[in-house]
């Protein structure tokens, strides 16, 4: 029971089912209920004939209400799909109505091409020469029998014409004597339905036919004479009936042997088969038309059941792949189509889970990707936020990406709105961080110091500019250090050495002034002879400290007063041709050698550059007792690097941090402003300058100006 | 007809005959009905015509005719002497319809097509003594 519920769960809702079962149904309960009430009074010839239409209008009605069913059924669903929008209804509503369309025209023409030469066909079979070749054959044996008939007609009447046969005693004279003149093979009087007397031919099978009814004898008594046909095992009888005058019965009979009576019999029967066969043509033909019906039938059956289950079984994926692109592309990724196909539609299904799989794998990685973003942001806000150097990003037009909180406290800003220009925030007090910034993002260099004047207070900002790179966005991170407190510290500590170095350089003069006063005086006061060249001897050595003094107050003034630079373009080999020409061949032993690319072109001061070439030369020289003196320029990205190296003594170590500061000097003589004057004019042409060992000895600097 | 009942195929009349009490101002009552066959066959060989008479579908007698007149009177003539046994009851106003199904045919050779007479109404009549 658990079984048929099983099954009937599973197949209640397959077409084949509601269709074939309540049909079943029908045709069985219909055919059984026909057979019960007709088969006790048809023959079986007839029975099976009209059993025979009785089915073939079954199954035609039973397929055409199949038809209407599973069409109307078709066509109300299509209907409501397309109403309702169901994807795929209108393309299976197009396959249904071509499928039946190109079924239907053919298999009905064929129908009625089919029905129609199948009926001309029996009307022709009918219309010819057959009907007459067995009518006439039937009259032929119909005429055997007919003589047959007369004879004993004859030899009857005889019988009854005699008056001896009224007569007992003569009747057998009489009735030999008739059947032996008229060749028959029975002559008999009858009384009342009972045989009188009888004469026969032995050899006739008189014990083989029964006696005559008692109607057969009324009716030759009504109509004056009677036959009867009586077909027996060996033959056939003919008998002939007369009324005699006395109310008797003459009869003479004619017996057919069976091989004449069988001719006979077939051709009677030939012609009878038929015309029941032409009387019953009607009925041929509407069996034989209901019988292409139902083929015809069936055929649209199927091909309509078929074509509506092929349809639904092509459109089934191709709805299902529709309807999951649609809610692919409403966001739901990972949707799979779960409808079992095998054909190429089968592969598509395949491919688009495939796509979907892999597309809801991007997206999880994509999410994933997105998150770790956003906690890398996150991170990096936080670091921004917290780190103590102002950090800006902007764009290629100027719009604020970022701004951390520290650049904010740095420029007394307040937090600025989303996509707010940087060119109206940087305004008034800020206008020359602009306009720095204007020169950073031109390229012209990377770093740059700005002093501004924020709420009357002198504030140092180191500026560094970087370009965005990756993405689809392009602009610039700027990074803004406050090195006020560094370059106050710096300067003191400047000042403070300075000041030393400026009490030691006056201090020292000051001692052969003070000794060369003292021993004057003393020589004065002891009036010795040689008072005169001890003055002159004295007062020569102040002078010359003096001169010192005062050559040393100039250059301090010199550095103090250092001009504004003026850029202009020039070739870097020109300026230091003219840089090495004044130092070459000053001191025995130590030569100059110069190896910079002609072509290099440069935006510099010239003089500037030329006087701090000069005093590294001069450092050089001074430090180098033999050897050669190179100078070389050459390009690097960005910028142009020209180095100056001599075999000297070089720097020590400790001494190279403190080697570019005012009145510095290893010498012990000079007054320590060279390098530092070299450094600033570096630094005014935003470039900057290393010092590092040479190989094999001595000292090598390097200037990096911006190109 | 002839030519079917003479190339030996069964040939029947079906007659249905149903009494009513006749009610004039309303339906008429139905009181009894019966249907009576008369089927015909016709042997060549013998050149009989055999009768068989069916009551309600129960063969009531069989005859043999060797004429054809003799054979149609007896095919359109019901003679029956009781038809109906309605018991006690008056049979006022009665009224007898008769129906015979004459042969069956096939309109476009595929619906099935019976030719049939009309209902014939007639009074039934007292029996004389």
């Amino acid at each position: 029971m658990a079984k048929f519920r099983d099954l009937l769960l599973r197949y209640r809702k397959d077409p084949r089912f509601i269709v074939s079962v309540p049909l079943t149904i029908l045709a069985v309960t219909s055919l059984v209920f026909y057979v019960r009430q007709q088969a006790d009074e048809l023959t079986p010839e007839a029975l099976s004939n009209r059993i025979l239409l009785f089915v073939l209008w079954n199954i035609n009605l039973l397929l055409i209400i199949g038809i209407l069913f599973v069409l109307l059924r078709g066509v109300v669903k299509l209907v409501l799909e397309r109403q309702r929008g169901i994807l795929g209804s209108r393309f299976r509503t197009k396959l249904v109505v071509t499928y039946v369309a190109t079924s239907l025209v053919p298999v009905i023409l064929l129908f009625l091409v089919a029905t129609d030469l199948l009926r001309l066909s029996i009307d022709r079979w009918f219309a010819t020469p057959v009907d007459t070749i067995l009518r006439n054959s039937e009259r032929i044996a119909q005429m055997v029998q007919d003589q047959a008939a007369d004879a004993a007609g004859g030899a009857a009447l005889e019988i009854a014409s005699d008056p001896a046969a009224g007569d007992v005693a003569s009747i057998d004279d009489v009735l030999a004597h008739v059947r032996r003149f008229h060749q028959v093979d029975l002559a008999a009087v009858y009384r009342e339905g009972i045989l009188l007397k009888a004469q026969a031919d032995p050899r006739s099978p008189i014990h083989q036919m029964a006696d005559p009814t008692l109607r057969f004898f009324e009716d030759a008594g009504r109509t004056g004479r009677a036959v009867k046909i009586d077909v027996v095992a060996s033959g056939k009888w003919i008998r002939t009936a007369v009324p005699m005058p006395d109310g008797g019965f003459a009869l003479a009979g004619v017996f057919i042997p069976a091989a004449m009576s069988r001719m006979i019999d077939e051709s009677i029967i030939a012609h009878r088969d038929f015309r029941q066969l032409r009387t019953q043509r009607q009925t041929l033909k509407a069996s034989q038309t209901m019988l292409f019906l139902a083929v015809t039938l069936a055929i649209l059956f199927g091909t309509l059941w078929i074509s509506i289950y092929a349809s639904r079984r092509i459109t089934i994926p191709i709805t299902a792949l529709a309807e999951a692109t649609a809610r692919i592309a409403e966001g739901g990724v990972g949707h799979r189509v779960e409808v079992a196909a095998t054909d190429e539609v089968g592969r598509l299904i395949e491919s688009f889970n495939d796509m979907s799989t892999q597309l809801a794998q991007q997206r999880q990685q994509l999410t994933e990707t997105n998150r770790r973003l956003d906690d890398e942001r996150a991170f990096m806000v936080t670091v921004l936020e917290s780190v103590a150097t102002g950090i800006i990003a902007f764009g290629d037009d100027l719009e604020l990406l970022s701004i951390n909180r520290a650049a904010l406290q740095m420029l007394r800003l307040e937090t600025p709105p989303p996509g707010a220009r940087l060119g109206e925030l940087l305004r008034a007090e800020l206008e020359p961080l602009a306009v720095a910034l204007q020169e950073l993002t031109s390229g012209r260099s990377r770093t740059r110091e700005v002093a501004l004047i924020l709420g009357g207070e002198l504030r140092y900002l180191e500026l560094s500019a970087a370009r965005l790179s990756g993405g689809g966005d392009s602009g610039w991170v700027l990074a803004i250090e406050d090195s006020t407190q560094l370059v106050q510290a710096q300067k003191l500590a400047a000042w403070n050495e300075a000041a030393r170095r400026i009490a030691h350089e006056i201090k020292n003069p000051l001692t052969p002034i003070q000794l060369s006063a003292e021993r004057i005086a003393k020589k004065f006061r002891s009036n010795d002879s040689d008072t005169g060249a001890a003055i002159e001897q004295g007062t020569q050595t102040i002078v010359d400290e003096v001169g010192h003094l005062k050559r040393m107050v100039d250059e301090f003034a010199r550095f103090a007063r250092m001009p504004a630079i003026h850029l202009r373009h020039a070739q870097l080999a020109v300026i230091l041709d003219q840089a090495v020409a004044l130092y070459r061949d000053v001191k025995p032993g130590v030569s100059i050698a110069i190896d910079v690319d002609p072509e290099i072109e440069l935006l510099m001061d010239r003089e500037q550059i030329r006087r701090a070439i000069g005093n590294l030369l001069k450092n050089a020289v001074e430090a180098t007792e033999e050897g050669e003196i190179r100078v070389a320029a050459r390009r690097a990205p960005h910028r142009v690097i020209i180095e100056v190296s001599d075999p000297g003594r070089g720097v020590p170590d400790e001494d190279k941090d403190k080697l570019f500061l005012p009145y510095f000097s290893t010498k012990g003589r000079g007054t320590g402003l060279g390098l530092a004057i070299v450094h600033r004019i570096v630094r005014d042409h935003d470039g900057q300058i290393h010092v590092h060992d040479n190989q094999p000895q001595g000292t090598r600097f390097e200037i990096e100006l911006p190109a | 007809m002839t030519e079917a009942l003479n190339s030996g195929l069964p040939t029947s009349f079906t007659y249905s005959i149903e009494i009513y009490r006749d009610r004039p101002n309303w339906f008429n009552s139905g009181v009894a009905k019966t249907s009576v066959e008369v089927i015909c066959t016709f042997n060549s060989l013998t050149r009989e015509y055999l009768l068989n008479y069916r009551r309600d579908r129960r063969l009531v007698r069989s005859e043999t005719f060797t004429e054809l007149a003799a054979l149609e009177r007896r095919m359109t003539v019901i003679e029956e002497i009781a038809l109906f046994d309605i018991g006690p009851r008056r049979p006022y106003k009665l009224k007898v319809a008769v129906k015979a199904d004459l042969m069956r045919g096939w309109l476009m050779y595929v619906i099935p097509w019976e030719v049939s007479t009309r209902w014939h109404d007639t009074r039934v009549r007292t029996a004389e003594p």
